[in-house]
């Protein structure tokens, strides 16, 4: 268990209760300079790829892990974008968390965009002047710091 | 009660992941350590996110209740977990933490122990550091390799 799936592990012991989570995502950028958004099966709404941190991982590897998961490309970490925190975040299943979200701005190096198909409706880029509404605030303050750094 | 002292009552000493703030105090070249009166090796100070917290208000609160020292602004300078902030506590606590670094500028005030967690607070220069802790260590390393230009 230690290094599978914590957060199923410790919802197993606290149920709902609030709980900090640290996820790992970001912004991945083709050679058009468009980003790459997921429309979430959980909310049907856009957002950047990325997950949770499991224990031992650093944060880059998660966010690699989750984007390979999430949409099939392989990326690398370019740079540390910012920290996002909401500290009450309600889920769809009632789970309680104080979320902690590490963005990054990532490149592609391999793989191919093959959406999964339980946590993606769909994977599409957009040019960063025309983008739609993001599902959290996060990742709303993220986009206006990745838009900010690149221009 | 702190989160993790609560989420401990749950879990007893099985390893949680923690989110925290370490702060970077440098002064004439020389780096604010404090001595830890749980491992008895020294720090940089710093400690837990508590809910209800942006990690950046975690540092702000813990330079103040750790060296009673406060800052202007805090300034991200990356994030560092994964193994090497892989920590087993020696009450037996094991806990993996992702800890932001921030780097503390135009501080004031004067230094002062206030929470019990610490038995001594003190500037040492790069070259001539103490005995640290594991996760000190790591991040001093880490700075020397890619931010020399605060190490000067």
């Amino acid at each position: 268990m230690e290094n599978k799936d914590y957060i199923k592990w410790i919802r197993g012991k606290v149920g709902h209760e609030k709980i900090i989570i640290v996820y790992a995502g970001g912004c991945i950028f083709n050679e058009k300079g468009e980003v790459l958004l997921q429309k979430r099966a959980d909310c049907n709404k856009w957002g950047f790829p990325g997950g949770a941190v499991e224990l031992g991982e650093t944060p880059e590897m998660a966010a690699i892990r989750e984007v390979k998961e999430e949409t099939g490309l392989d990326v690398e970490v370019d740079k540390l974008i910012g920290i996002y925190t909401d500290s009450d975040v309600v889920c769809v299943n009632g789970d309680k968390v104080h979320s902690i979200c590490i963005g990054y701005e990532m490149s592609i190096v391999g793989g191919e965009l093959i959406s999964d198909e339980n946590e993606t409706l769909e994977l599409k880029f957009f040019s960063l002047n025309n983008m739609p509404e993001l599902f959290c605030k996060q990742h709303e303050e993220l986009l206006r710091d990745v838009k900010r750094v690149r221009n | 009660m702190s989160y993790l002292s609560e989420l401990r009552k749950i879990v007893g000493h099985r390893p949680l992941l923690s989110a925290g703030a370490t702060v970077l105090v440098i002064k004439d070249g020389k780096i604010l350590l404090n001595l830890r009166s749980d491992t008895e090796t020294w720090g940089i100070p710093g400690g837990g996110l508590e809910l209800g917290e942006c990690l950046e208000e975690t540092a702000f609160r813990e330079l103040k209740e750790e060296t009673g020292l406060t800052a202007e602004k805090m300034t991200l300078v990356t994030v560092l977990s994964g193994k090497d902030f892989y920590f087993v506590y020696p009450n037996g606590d094991m806990l993996y933490s992702v800890v932001s670094l921030y780097l503390a500028e135009n501080v004031s005030g004067e230094l002062k122990i206030t929470d019990g967690e610490s038995l001594k607070l003190q500037y040492f220069s790069f070259d001539n550091l103490p005995n640290l802790e594991s996760r000190a260590k790591t991040m001093i390393e880490w700075l020397k390799a890619n931010r020399g230009d605060l190490i000067v």
